[in-house]
């Protein structure tokens, strides 16, 4: 199997973002270090709902019990670890293009887990995967300058993957910010050069497209108001740990953080983006009868 | 108290307002949304932090479109500051 040309964010513009240092992110995410929308069904604090988060898309990969599962995006490993500790799955292997977050897991040496600094597209896996799950790393699969053509192209080249690794009826869990009632020419400046650069969001038009006849979409649920509960939840425990911030990363980028936090709050909150939890099922080549 | 409170914040928005937009107090209508006014959602976070550092406590910026005028934000505001106990006399001098 060869590589693809990643049509995403490059590993440069990610570590911009996501290696600004463990220790800030350590004073403002929870204590299992999930950087995405958590899951508030039922839930009070911050921990609990990452977890119920985290266990949703265990349960929708079906990968519970399984041999072999791959978290695309994996972050600081809360679900590589998760998967391993408490849903019986023997060998756990993660995707990032943060060198951060790597180190940080081979730190922990977690039985079966595995973290590589590596792109989807250039995954070249030794045996299949039973489940993938990838929470909140599509948003980096496109890039703001690509005509529409190449972005659902690069998207389908995302699925086409996945679909080669899973076994018939496998299941991919997928977690997103989607655009909902904006679209590209509202993508904020402050956003696109100061926070996550060379990143774009998908439709959920465009995921369908880009997966349709590779994949079902079984289920599907717009979580937006959850995120806009999470963005302000970290705000309020990042001004918290105002000071220590500060002296870890600089005022100016503590007050990029805290406004950027605010104006994603109010994005989920008055729905120009939403957060999409999709669950799709390997679909099989169509046979005549 | 509270309404005191309501209209102590009612004034200092109508004067930050008159500022951002530069047009006189007096023209600035407290019922009137505050996208009308062509407020966006970086004037929202930078309206919510003024006002929060005016009032000694954090706001979301997510109340101006929970209450999105001054009249609604301030009334919400006072009831909640009146409800967590904060005194009136935290309140300091209008925006320069």
């Amino acid at each position: 199997m060869s590589t693809l040309p990643n049509p995403g964010a490059s590993a440069k513009a990610i570590q911009f973002h996501y290696d600004i240092g463990n220790s800030f992110y350590a004073l403002w995410l929870d204590s299992s270090l999930t950087y995405s929308c958590a899951l508030w069904d039922d839930h009070d604090t911050l921990e609990a709902a990452q977890r119920a988060k985290i266990d949703y898309h265990i349960e929708k990969s079906r990968a519970r019990g399984q041999a072999r599962v791959l978290d695309i995006g994996c972050g600081w490993g809360s679900t590589l670890h998760r998967l391993t500790s408490n849903a019986g799955v023997r060998s756990a292997t993660g995707l990032t293009l943060s060198q951060e977050q790597a180190a940080y897991i081979g730190q922990q040496r977690w039985p079966g887990v595995h973290a590589h600094v590596e792109s989807w597209s250039d995954h070249v896996p030794s045996a299949p995967y039973d489940a993938i799950i990838s929470i909140g790393a599509f948003e980096h699969f496109a890039k703001l300058d690509q005509s529409p053509k190449d972005k659902i192209e690069g998207y389908r080249g995302f699925f086409r993957r996945c679909h080669e690794w899973l076994p018939p009826g496998g299941c991919l869990s997928l977690q997103t910010m989607a655009y909902e009632n904006s679209t590209r020419a509202d993508f904020s400046p402050f956003f696109a050069s100061q926070i996550f650069p060379e990143s774009d969001l998908p439709r959920l038009s465009e995921i369908a497209s880009a997966s349709e006849r590779l994949f079902e979409i079984v289920s599907m649920r717009n979580d937006r108001a959850h995120y806009a509960r999470t963005s302000l939840e970290w705000r309020r425990r990042l001004l918290r740990r105002r000071l220590e911030a500060v002296a870890l990363i600089g005022e100016d980028a503590v007050a990029r953080y805290d406004k950027y936090l605010q104006l994603w709050a109010i994005g989920f909150h008055i729905g120009t983006m939403g957060l999409l939890r999709l669950q799709f099922r390997k679909l099989e080549p169509a046979r005549l009868h | 108290m509270s309404k005191q409170q309501q209209d102590d914040i009612e004034n200092w928005l109508s004067d930050l307002i008159a500022e951002i937009l530069e047009i006189p107090p007096s023209k600035v209508d407290r019922t009137k949304r505050f996208d009308r006014y062509g407020l966006d959602s970086v004037a929202a976070v930078s309206v919510t932090g003024m006002l929060g550092k005016h009032l000694g406590r954090d706001l979301d910026a997510t109340a101006m479109y929970d209450y999105p005028t001054i009249s609604t934000l301030s009334r919400y505001l006072a009831e909640s500051m009146e409800a967590e106990g904060i005194k009136a006399e935290s309140m300091e001098g209008a925006p320069q």
